[in-house]
């Protein structure tokens, strides 16, 4: 995984029920622009393929499993493993990855590049992923997913290239068979077995004496998934200097933007929302969007139980930069290559994120996404269709009842602008909703 | 999206083989107990308490944790503190938070033991040592007096009689363990004091009655409800001690002073149903029997609803007006105490008045008073200032059966047999919103595993609007619970979580 921090905080969500693919996108393109390809959410072959491409390599990843030697641990191993193949095989079903020729030809130019520099990486499948998090990550089975939402952070190829690069590291390390069989290892270990019998044993202070226990545990497995990254990146240097060795510079400028990638660029002010959903015959409220309920909490920042920096699984992108650039003295040196022909690509991955948030039924996040491209391009005739799609879809959810799994409820952790959206969509009532929609019907 | 709780542990979830679960599960707090917050003097949800068991550090200290969450289920913050424990086998206690009170930046909280061998019997009294106040800033929390067995304080609060307290402050009647556990008019007469505390337990007055001791006569002083200054008392006469007069009288007392303001009799044998107050009026609403005033209330007799208007400030009685089952017959024949020809009646339930045009909205239940009595359809009506119908809307729901009981509704009231959940105001004065159940209910029930529907009516600019919802999940169930104005928290429980959802209402 590429880093933890930059999952969203603000989703926690799982899919509950299967996607059915919505006649509604093929209605888009009608009004989409000439310029302007989206990506096809109706992608059955697609998704068909690619599960036995990913059978095949869980028929290689079982082999492995079988070969080892002590029956609880392969037990364990076996266990966990079907827990997570079964949880990718649901995201293929569901139409989770991508299958569209710009974001193919992107993966395979630069693996091309980089399987050609360095002929020992095996074969690799890159698939991109929907959702609301800027991510990437391997998991053992010559598989890299990268995030669409990550494409839109980076500002060259070969900032994905390092990624990949990285990513294919872990596969070459074989990080993942290596945690799940130090997960099982530690699973049966006498130690921790004697640690908890003796803790059970305990008239008093059970919960002091456990807790304890439990935090070296958690803390040595956060410090072993640090080194794990430090190894991935210096390999990962090694792919992609040989394949890139004019470009040196961007795996640097990679960890830079990923150190700042939580701070949100584009935000939404009073004067947007009133813009966006004003009419004569709405008249826009001030009290829609006067918004005090945090305000009236302390929030404690304190973290009460685990020390934070002993729980990141990541060393800080500032850590990383600094080992990257110990690996090699001169990569500071050298400069960054400007490239303009990832921009065109960057932006049409927003609209990519605006249909894939909705094919998620994420209808709240695809709303905000859209009225951030809105405010830039107010005239945009795609855009004012799909707020009246998530709108309506919003409606629905508020008639029965099920609007807190598709719009997320203020919280501290969010921005500001994003809690105003959240605060904003809940003070509608009925008829004003009606109203609202009514202005982005035509 | 939905707020993922885990209430009934909170795990340090490391990883899922079986040692280390072994070990997280002992690491784990237990979920004791739970409480909202309301913002202070308010009816909306400032946030929710929440009380686990952290450790038992000997055999007479226990570890807890104290979480809070706001109204919008985002955690504020977390206090661990120790309190004294009885592991004792005859005496095992159990913490349960007894009341919290948010007073500006503080909370007082309650947290007492209960014992596991007498579940429920304790008093609903109050000690002055377990009283603690956590400060909404800093999450530090310490006992509300610094000498928690201050005697001098110990005498003036009279550990048993200390009362919940109000919204400013505490009561305490000089009652003795005797006076508890007679409650029979035996004692009572020698209570005759009701003291009157600040939110720091300073004394700030006494009510003195029943002074004259040679007097075979007395009155019982009952805490009814309170509003900013005024504290309201139901008195019960007694000509001698095992002569009570079936009264329905009422002392507004000024809660700064302790000086009576004024008394109030409700007229003919009546029985309150709510207390409104406004800014410059006090609305009573009763139900009136027929029967003598010296009778006790006569639930098969029932001839009306009451409302009875008072000034404020000096108890003068403004209007007073009634609404006669006659009043109905517009819409639902009835005899003159409320039966129809099928042998059912209506009970009024939850009352909302409107000060700007003077309408009182009221959800009703149909009930019948059979051997298992039977809980009918709900009933909303609109009555104007004079207490006149100007809407009566039938809401067909799922009919109940309390098997074995054979009650009148005031009574099936008092035993929560209804199906009417609560009411609500709605933000900004928007108007008010009823919930009530809307499907089977009892052993029957679960053993089907009937779905929850709720129904939910709000009442907006004098216009009544019905919604039905049926909480269904496919592998657990769906209960709803009090939330923020506006707002419902459905609790989603399966086999392996319990989650959260805060909906708004549809309106």
């Amino acid at each position: 995984m590429l880093k933890n921090s930059l999952i969203n905080p603000k989703l926690n969500l799982t899919l509950r029920k299967p996607f059915t693919i919505l006649l509604f996108f093929i209605s888009i393109f009608c009004f989409s622009q000439k310029n302007k390809v989206f990506i096809d959410t109706t992608n059955h072959d697609f998704r068909k393929a690619t599960e036995v491409f990913y059978v095949d390599k869980v028929a290689k990843t079982k082999k492995f499993i079988e070969s080892i030697q002590e029956r609880k641990i392969r037990k364990h191993v076996d266990a966990n493993y079907k827990e997570f193949t079964d949880e990718f095989f649901e995201k293929i079903k569901k139409g989770r990855f991508i299958n569209d020729s710009r974001y193919d030809k992107l993966s395979l130019e630069l693996l091309s590049l980089i399987q050609k520099a360095n002929p020992e990486i095996p074969s690799i499948k890159v698939l991109f992923s929907l959702g609301n998090t800027a991510n990437a990550y391997n998991f053992g089975d010559e598989i890299v997913v990268v995030y669409a939402k990550l494409l839109q952070k980076l500002d060259n190829k070969n900032q994905l290239a390092f990624i990949l690069c990285h990513e294919i590291g872990h596969q070459m390390l074989q990080h993942t068979k290596k945690r799940m069989i130090a997960n099982a290892e530690n699973s049966f270990s006498e130690k921790v077995r004697a640690t908890s019998k003796a803790i059970a044993k305990q008239k008093y202070n059970q919960g002091g004496l456990a807790r304890e226990a439990t935090k070296k545990i958690v803390y040595g497995n956060a410090a072993q998934h640090r080194k794990t990254e430090i190894q991935a990146d210096s390999i990962g240097l090694i792919f992609y200097k040989k394949a890139f060795p004019n470009a040196k510079h961007d795996a640097l400028t990679t960890l830079e933007l990923l150190d700042k990638m939580d701070i949100a660029k584009d935000s939404l002010v009073p004067a947007d929302f009133e813009r966006f959903f004003g009419s004569t015959k709405q008249p826009f409220k001030r009290q829609w969007i006067d918004n005090d309920e945090l305000k009236n909490y302390q929030y404690q920042k304190e973290i009460k139980f685990f020390a934070i920096d002993s729980l990141k699984t990541h060393p800080d992108c500032t850590d990383r930069i600094a080992i990257l650039k110990k690996f090699d003295a001169n990569i500071a040196k050298s400069v960054s290559v400007k490239k303009t022909d990832y921009l065109d690509f960057k932006n049409q991955t927003k609209y990519d994120e605006v249909i894939g948030l909705h094919f998620l039924k994420l209808y709240g996040d695809s709303l905000y996404e859209t009225l951030l491209l809105l405010k830039i391009n107010p005239n945009d005739v795609f855009l004012k269709k799909m707020v009246y799609e998530n709108l309506l879809k919003l409606q629905d959810a508020q008639k029965t009842y099920t609007l807190a799994k598709c719009l997320d409820t203020i919280d501290p952790k969010y921005y500001d602008s994003y809690n105003l959206y959240l605060f904003f969509i809940r003070q509608l009532r009925k008829t004003e909703f009606e109203n609202i929609i009514e202005i982005y019907k035509s | 999206m939905k707020k993922l709780l885990l209430l009934l542990f909170l795990f340090f979830t490391i990883s899922q083989n079986a040692q280390i679960q072994k070990l997280s599960q002992l690491s784990s707090a237990r979920f004791l107990d739970s409480k909202m917050i309301y913002n202070d003097n308010s009816e909306d949800v400032f946030g929710y308490f929440l009380l686990y068991q952290k450790d038992i550090k000997s055999a007479t200290e226990i570890e807890l944790e104290i979480v809070l969450l706001d109204k919008n289920l985002n955690k504020i913050g977390n206090k661990v503190l120790t309190i004294p424990h009885s592991s004792h086998w005859m005496n095992k206690g159990i913490p349960q938070v007894s009341f919290v009170q948010k007073r500006g930046n503080q909370l007082l909280i309650n947290i007492t033991e209960i014992s596991e061998q007498f579940y429920g019997g304790a008093f609903n009294t109050y000690g002055y040592v377990e009283l603690r106040v956590l400060d909404l800033k800093t999450f530090d929390i310490k006992p509300l007096v610094k000498d928690n067995y201050d005697i001098n304080l110990t005498k003036k609060l009279d550990q048993v009689s200390m009362k919940r307290p109000t919204k400013n402050g505490f009561l305490s009647y000089n009652v003795t363990f005797d006076d508890v556990l007679a409650q029979n008019g035996k004692f009572l007469k020698n209570i005759s004091e009701i003291k009157y505390f600040d939110n720091d337990l300073k004394e700030k007055w006494t009510f003195k009655y029943n002074q004259d001791k040679k007097s075979k006569s007395f009155t019982v002083y009952n805490f009814s409800t309170e509003d900013k200054n005024d504290l309201v008392f139901y008195k019960r006469f007694y000509e001698k001690k095992s002569d009570e007069i079936p009264d329905e009288t009422f002392e507004f007392i000024d809660a700064n002073t302790g000086l009576s303001k004024f008394n109030y009799s409700i007229k003919g044998n009546a029985l309150l149903k709510r207390i409104v107050f406004t800014n410059s009026k006090i609305i009573m609403y009763s139900m009136e029997c027929l029967a003598n005033r010296k009778d006790l209330f006569k639930y098969d007799k029932i001839t009306g609803l009451q409302k009875i208007v008072l000034d404020r400030a000096t108890g003068k009685e403004l209007s007073y007006d009634k609404l006669e089952w006659s009043g109905l017959q517009k819409y639902v024949e009835t005899n003159e105490f409320g039966e129809n020809k099928l042998g059912e009646y209506l009970q009024f339930l939850s009352f909302k008045f409107n000060e700007k045009t003077g309408k009182t909205a009221i959800f009703a239940e149909g009930y019948k008073p059979n051997r298992n009595s039977k809980i009918l359809d709900c009933y909303l009506l609109e009555l104007d200032d004079k207490m006149k119908v100007t809407q009566f809307i039938k809401v067909p729901k799922f009919k109940n059966k309390i098997e074995n009981v054979t009650a009148f509704g005031e009574i099936l009231e008092s035993y929560d047999a209804f199906d009417f959940l609560y009411s609500q105001s709605l933000p900004n004065n928007d108007g008010v919103v009823f919930y009530y159940v809307d499907n089977e209910k009892g052993v029957d029930a679960s053993r089907r595993k009937s779905n929850y529907v709720l129904g939910i009516v709000t009442y907006i600019d004098g216009k009544f609007d019905t919604q039905k919802i049926t909480l269904k999940t496919k592998d657990g169930n769906i209960v709803p619970l009090k939330a923020k104005q506006g707002y419902i928290l459905l609790k989603e429980s399966s086999k392996t979580d319990t989650e959260l959802r805060l909906e708004k209402i549809n309106y």
